[in-house]
């Protein structure tokens, strides 16, 4: 056997949206990095949707670039249409969305990545875990090649490559994504490490040809005027922004896949993975709801001078003629030309229970993992957890404690929490109502509540931390003018509390505030603070709850045995799992409000 | 909470010669002079006249004591009755129900103690020795909610937590999902349900039963299953008329065991009511709220369980069956060892030879000596909870939804107590059941 004795503190196996932000984080901190991709020139690339963001997913993009990550840089950088959804909710529940261009994202991001201090790209195909003699610690990589590469940390970050194998009708392959090959042999080195892997599945709708659709059958769907970025380092979005489309299916379309729902591998069970209930596929759709005449299809452009358009909505693994024939039911898709056909892919991901807070795996020290393989679905979650990994593996690597986010400080932590204490059974998408704290957890407000973390830990650079600092202030000085200065009786202040009144009135009627000239995510945050008051300090109260009762010690030979009163389940849930804190006891599945109670009482707090 | 108006009997539980009714606090005696007849002073004074209830014959005595000068400080009205226990619930009842406009309600254990010493009537010693002798009863009352899970109460509280987790499910779909993957989720859609909900929790905190003294219990099996006849052999005398044919007790007899411990005798289930049983049973469904705990009477020659056994919200003491000199006692019937688990002991009794009622008797002379029982208090706070957490749910719809998410999620956290948990996983389970959603 070769080896090529390179020493690295943190190896990346992967480099999707969880790669990069593991392999940039590591970076960030010092740690001689390096990146094990199968094809450099596929860093960063958008496997389905070309967007960035949504409901609950801008917000982890936020939280990303509070500590300094990539993801919302380059979506500024490569972004089409940009828009602010739930704009008519509060400002909890508002979240940015962005339509990137496919391929400049891919060559920003790879381009980003290879250009990035302290870090290594490597071509190759990671085949097996090597682990240190005598310990079950991982000690580096073997590469399809024969050579191994040495680090103390390891990040993986196999998307749905581990495993993968593509369908689409009666053919089926084994693959990673399109025309790329899987990542078949780490699997097996995962189980022999005695790593528990399941299944998921997922899909991507087919890709029409921008010239053969009637747009002008479809509604328009514009971005935001003006466009508000993502990142809290970018001043301002100045590109045009293109258009989006929505077309709907009709009962001609239902018909039609109706009559070959038979030839799905899903109906089949050919495909034995459990898929995303929120992001079915169409066929999915019309046998499951058969009520429903139509559902909506957005066109979405893949990029500014791509002759691509996403369909949204119709992912698919029908045979390629029927998706054919039900997509020219729909209207603009008459003459449609398929340039590329949709289909579903099934991957190995590890049982989470198997995972900590700090996303390394249990059965071997310094082996982390993020994104799909941990059974999320969406980039942004990948993103989340790459950054996590990343920062773990890093201070493991040097011998540092863990950092692990609670889930009040931000969404990152709700996601890994979650991840740790139930076992997804469909891929794990973030929601706002995962969030208990939701109110706090802005995606306004994600630079407050992580850059100065990230400063401590290494993560940001002085410029971002002092941009925070320099908006606290900023803040500061416009509610206490908002507090004196006073309109018909009552202080602009309280007529911001009122449901119907808005920052955008505050702007109109005062001129000094209005010179001011707050960002869009400053005046959404001051609005947030002033509605939500009341509300906020309930929530901070329980937050306080929260962490006295995360912090409270279970003794690791605790008797539950001798607790009487406790729920059979609970008492199941408890002895199986375990858990160090009351707080994680509390979060079970069976455990409830009494139970956790009785063992307040009987650990004496 | 100190504002207001309470009431409640005054004098120990049980018959006795004299019972009393104390009315405290700002609106006594406009309130007790609803149920009587002769003008009441508002004067320290001892008043004679005839109670405008019933056929308004019977006198009693009032005695009217104004602010300070009282037990607990407030303006107080005794009302001194005949020691009827069924006189004194119905008169209780009357006033609650008129007197709810002057906000008259039930007092809660200990509070006119806790009346005097806030009126600096009472030292905090003394008053802490009443509450302790309560604090006593509290804790079997918890013992008792435990019981009552195991009824029809559990199966109520999970249906109103689906009820509430279907709104929340709604609200949520609205929040999480843009128009584009869910369609518009409109605020009617679920204001309407909501107030549906709020209403169902109300029923259900009305249901349970209030406080009561531990020695009150009350009798419940099919007609003719020897209720009556039991009654006779626990007393060693005849005070309720028995018969062999089914449904001879139609009306609600109380007879008194010892000092303190009392048993209801009340109609059986009859396959056919008449009319005037169905008012009897009504009666006896009011006043089963009364009553500490419930004996099941089965007939060990027809061992059939009527409903309301299993859906009555009162702790069980014990299941007896009767004319075991008849014939071998059967296996309990499933849905009753299922309702009742293996806390509840179970007598074989023979009226007619006198046998096995010795230890029935001593379980309920200890029952008596529980004092004041409140069942339904611990679920009574948990429902209150979630009552007030819908309200706040309703005011902050306008503001937003995301608000009022949040309401419904501290209704559904006071509720976890009551069987099931809440978690984001039962939601989306909830929103992927009715919505087809995602792009």
């Amino acid at each position: 056997m070769r080896v090529v004795q390179r020493d690295f503190d943190v190896l990346v196996v992967g480099g999707g949206h969880a790669g990069v932000e593991a392999a940039s984080a590591a970076a960030r901190l010092g740690c001689r990095t390096a990146m094990v991709v199968l094809d450099p020139a596929a860093i960063g690339r958008m496997s389905c949707n070309p967007a960035i963001g949504g409901l609950a997913k801008g917000q982890l993009v936020r939280e990303i670039d509070a500590l300094g990550g990539e993801m919302a840089l380059v979506t500024d950088a490569t972004g089409i249409q940009f828009r602010m959804l739930n704009t008519s909710k509060g400002p909890a529940v508002r979240s940015p969305r962005a339509q990137c261009d496919r391929d400049a994202y891919n060559r920003t991001m790879a381009a980003r990545v290879l250009g990035l201090p302290n870090l290594t790209v490597i071509t190759g195909e990671a085949v097996a875990l090597r682990a240190a003699v005598g310990g079950a610690r991982v000690d580096g990589v073997e590469l399809a090649c024969g050579s191994h590469l040495g680090a103390p940390a390891v990040v993986l970050t196999t998307g749905t490559f581990l495993g993968g194998r593509l369908f689409a009708g009666s053919w089926e392959a084994p693959g990673g994504r399109h025309g790329e090959s899987a990542a078949t042999r780490i699997s097996d080195s995962l189980r022999s490490f005695g790593i528990r892997l399941g299944r998921h599945k997922t899909g991507t709708p087919p890709r029409l040809h921008r010239a053969s659709i009637d747009f002008s059958r479809c509604e328009r769907q514009p971005g935001d005027d003006p466009p508000q970025p993502f990142s809290f380092r970018t001043r301002r979005i100045d590109r045009p922004q293109m258009c989006c489309w929505l077309t709907r299916t009709n009962p001609a379309t239902h018909a039609v896949i109706r009559r070959h729902a038979h030839l799905s591998p899903m109906v089949q069970g050919r495909i034995r993975g459990t898929g995303p209930r929120y992001c079915p596929s169409v066929e999915d759709k019309v046998v499951r709801f058969a009520a429903q005449e139509s559902h909506p299809v957005f066109l979405e452009p893949e990029g500014r001078d791509s002759i691509e358009i996403y369909p949204n909505g119709v992912s698919t693994s029908l045979p390629s003629e029927v998706q054919e024939q039900f997509l020219r039911t729909i209207p603009g898709l008459e003459e449609v030309q398929v340039l590329r056909h949709g289909y579903a892919v099934e991957y190995d991901h590890i049982v989470t229970d198997q995972i900590r807070g700090d996303l390394q795996v249990a059965a071997l020290r310094g082996l982390f993992a993020a994104g799909q393989i941990n059974g999320t679905s969406g980039y942004e979650e990948a993103a989340g957890q790459g950054l996590v990994a990343g920062l773990n593996a890093a201070r493991f690597a040097r011998g540092q404690d863990p950092v692990v986010f609670d889930r009040a400080t931000a969404y990152l932590g709700v996601m890994v929490d979650d991840l740790c204490r139930v076992n997804p059974s469909e891929p794990y998408r973030m929601f706002t109502s995962r969030a208990e704290f939701r109110l706090l957890l802005r995606s306004d407000n994600a630079d407050r509540r992580l850059t100065p973390l990230g400063e401590r830990l290494g993560l940001v650079d002085a410029a971002a931390a002092d941009a925070v600092r320099d908006k606290e202030r900023r803040l500061l000085a416009a509610r206490r003018w908002l507090d004196t200065t006073r309109r018909g009786g009552k202080s602009l202040l309280e007529w911001l509390r009122r449901p119907e009144v808005t920052t955008a009135d505050l702007l109109a009627w005062d001129a000094t505030f209005a010179a001011m000239s707050l960002t869009a995510g400053e005046l959404a945050e001051l609005e947030a603070e002033v509605k939500y008051a009341g509300y906020v300090e309930r929530q901070a109260m329980e937050v306080d709850r929260l962490r006295r009762m995360e912090q409270r010690r279970i003794p690791t030979a605790f008797d539950y045995g001798a607790v009487t009163g406790l729920s059979n389940e609970a008492r199941a849930q408890l002895l199986q799992r375990r858990p160090l804190t009351l707080g994680e006891a509390s979060r079970l599945a069976g455990v409830r409000q009494a139970d956790v109670q009785l063992l307040l009482v009987k650990l004496g707090c | 909470m100190l504002g207001d108006t309470i009431v409640a009997q005054a004098s120990a539980a049980g018959a006795s010669a004299r019972a009393v009714l104390r009315l405290s606090g700002p609106a006594a005696i406009a309130a007790a002079q609803l149920v009587f007849a002769a003008p009441l002073p508002r004067v320290r004074a001892q008043v004679d006249g005839p109670l405008r209830f019933g056929d308004g014959v019977l006198r009693v005595l009032a005695l009217v004591m104004v602010a300070p000068a009282s037990f607990t400080g407030e303006d107080t009205v005794e009302l001194h009755l005949p020691g009827s226990p069924m006189l004194v619930r119905r008169l209780l009842d009357t006033l609650l129900a008129e007197g709810r406009s002057l906000g008259v309600r039930e007092a809660l254990p200990g509070e006119f103690t806790a009346r005097a010493c806030r009126n600096g009537r009472l030292s905090l010693a003394e008053a802490e020795g009443v509450l302790l002798l309560l604090h006593a009863a509290d804790t079997r009352a918890a013992g008792h909610a435990a019981q009552w899970l195991r009824g029809g109460y559990a199966q109520a509280a999970s249906d109103l937590r689906g009820r509430l987790q279907d709104v929340l499910a709604l609200v949520e779909t609205g929040l999480d999902f843009d128009d584009g993957e869910a369609g518009a989720v409109a605020v009617a859609d679920w204001l309407v349900p909501l107030a549906a909900a709020a209403e169902q929790l109300r029923l259900l905190r009305a249901s349970l039963p209030s406080a009561a003294p531990g020695g009150e219990v009350l009798l419940l099996g099919r007609a003719n299953a020897g209720k009556s006849s039991l009654v006779n052999a626990l007393l060693g005398r005849d005070e309720a008329l028995v018969d062999g044919t089914p449904g001879t007790t139609r009306d609600l007899l109380r007879a008194e065991l010892a000092p303190g411990v009392a048993l209801w005798d009340a109609p059986g289930d009859l396959d056919e009511p008449t009319v005037a049983d169905a008012a009897a049973l009504a009666l006896r469904e009011r006043l089963a709220g009364r009553a500490a705990a419930l004996l099941c009477v089965l007939d060990a020659t027809a061992p059939q369980v009527p409903p309301a056994v299993l859906q009555s919200p009162l702790p069980w003491l014990a299941i007896v069956w009767t004319k075991c000199d008849l014939v071998a006692e059967p296996p309990l019937p499933s849905a009753l060892a299922e309702r009742a688990g293996d806390a509840v002991p179970v007598f074989r009794t023979s009226a007619a030879r006198r046998r096995g009622l010795e230890p029935l008797r001593d379980l309920l002379l200890r029952s008596g000596a529980a004092g004041v029982v409140d069942a339904g208090g611990p679920l009574r706070s948990a429902l209150s909870a979630a009552v007030l957490a819908i309200e706040r749910a309703r005011v902050a719809a306008p503001l937003g939804a995301e608000l009022v998410a949040l309401e419904l999620q501290a209704a559904l956290a006071a509720l976890d107590g009551i069987g099931g948990s809440h978690s984001p996983e039962h939601l989306l389970d909830r929103i992927y059941g009715r919505f087809c959603l995602g792009k």
